[in-house]
């Protein structure tokens, strides 16, 4: 399929969707507002959001074998610990990464989290699809493996950056969930 | 090993991912990190192109003799299919692997398979793939999302999830757990792993890049397999077709340079 035929066909290319999101909504590409998605810190987010814990949350996913457990035992134990119900909805990969860029991106609120492949956090993040963790008080495990964290980073703590995030302070938008990493 | 312990067609030295895109890319990468290779520079430059990483292609096609002849076609179905039958010796596959290797309804080589991280030339570089969590944007309860994230995260709940059928827990404690380990063997290799990763480009043209290099990959080892020689030309010379179209790429994306 032709590049472009692809991008009609999954909706806005992950180059649009950083720049709609450093844009924002009706406003105008300047500097404050990438350097909001690049993780500057700004307690807005959280301030603003008045829903206490408690009731329920959805989680979405792309189906795969490796999320049976976290599908089939660790949603009810979290339940059974704290009361808060959880939904879960799961679909395949192609359909997955569409679905929760378009929840994100128009903010419809079918989702509280996305189960992602990493690979979605540059776009997701710098598109504020998902919200900055640190701004929102989410307190990282110390016990986590460093290299695992590292991959919910925006902009990346290591290697190449784009160039419009190459002074950004990286900031957490994502937490590993599974450790997939290629072993002998 | 693989040269003194296979018996192809019975028992192959390696199973690899040959198809094109990201499965080869992912047979590459431990490769050219093992040989000091990158897949993208610092300053976005390809890493693969020079003579690290046309070593780390050229022990891949040394491997040839010693893999099923489909192999340019295998994705990890294939390539693991193999090594459940017992017919063969190594492979290197993403962490979803080891909870089918002692599950007797589709191994035939239970309590046979050993982890460890994937090997070095001069340094081990596993690529990783986390599963991840965000929070919607549009979240209606976002504390309660904070609140199921830092619960999943804890390390008691990941002590749990790793005795839970050795699943690729996060944390250091849950993959050294004495009563998980004892079970699943393949937690202490996972970390070790994990720590020894390298990370692949964070963009949202990475995607594109992998094609494109995984394109090149593909093409490569069909060449090698057929010529059954010259391995160094084949690899230079679709290595720097990759990069040349990978620069290409990105300098009309924008941005990078």
């Amino acid at each position: 399929m032709a590049e472009h035929e692809e991008q009609r066909e999954r909706g806005l290319s992950r180059r649009e969707v950083i720049t709609r999101g450093a844009v924002g909504a009706g406003g105008v590409l300047g500097l404050s507002p990438l350097l909001a998605a690049c993780g500057s810190s700004s307690k807005t987010s959280a301030a603003a959001n008045t829903s206490k814990a408690g009731g329920s949350i959805t989680i979405g996913s792309f189906q795969d074998n490796a999320m049976a457990p976290f599908r089939d035992v660790f949603i009810k134990r979290f339940t059974a610990e704290t009361g808060i119900k959880v939904n879960y909805n799961e679909t395949n990969y192609d359909s997955w990464y569409q679905n929760s860029k378009n929840d994100g991106l128009n903010k419809t609120g079918a989702y509280d989290i996305y189960v992602m492949d990493d690979n979605w956090v540059p776009e997701f993040a710098a598109g504020k699809i998902i919200q900055n963790l640190d701004d929102i008080g989410y307190k990282v495990n110390p016990d986590i493996l460093p290299k695992g964290l590292d991959q919910g980073y925006w902009p990346p703590k290591t290697g190449p950056r784009l160039k419009e995030f190459a002074s950004a302070s990286p900031a957490l938008y994502a937490v590993v969930i599974i450790d997939d990493v290629e072993i002998l | 090993m693989a040269k003194a312990k296979s018996k192809p067609p019975k028992l192959y030295g390696w199973s690899a991912r040959g198809v094109k895109g990201n499965p080869i890319v992912q047979t590459y990468l431990p490769l050219l990190s093992s040989y000091g290779g990158k897949f993208a520079n610092d300053d976005w430059s390809p890493g693969f192109a020079g003579p690290a990483g046309v070593a780390a292609l050229e022990r891949l096609f040394s491997f040839i003799p010693y893999m099923p002849a489909g192999v340019a076609e295998f994705d990890t179905d294939q390539e693991t299919q193999v090594m459940l039958e017992g017919k063969c010796t190594a492979l290197t596959e993403y962490t979803g692997l080891v909870h089918r290797v002692d599950d007797p309804s589709s191994s035939k080589v239970v309590g046979k398979i050993d982890m460890a991280a994937t090997p070095k030339q001069e340094t081990s570089g596993p690529a990783i793939g986390t599963f991840i969590c965000g929070i919607a944007s549009g979240a209606k309860n976002t504390q309660g999302a904070v609140q199921f994230l830092e619960w999943f995260t804890s390390s008691k709940v990941q002590t749990n999830f790793a005795r839970q059928g050795g699943s690729a827990a996060v944390t250091n404690s849950a993959l050294h757990d004495p009563q998980a380990v004892k079970k699943y063997r393949w937690l202490p290799a996972i970390a070790d792993a994990v720590n020894n990763s390298v990370p692949k480009p964070r963009s949202p043209d990475e995607p594109k890049m992998e094609d494109i290099l995984g394109t090149q990959l593909n093409e490569a080892l069909v060449e090698a397999i057929g010529a059954k020689g010259g391995y160094t030309q084949i690899a230079q010379k679709h290595l720097t077709s990759a990069a040349n179209q990978i620069t290409s790429y990105l300098k009309q994306q924008g941005g990078y340079f």
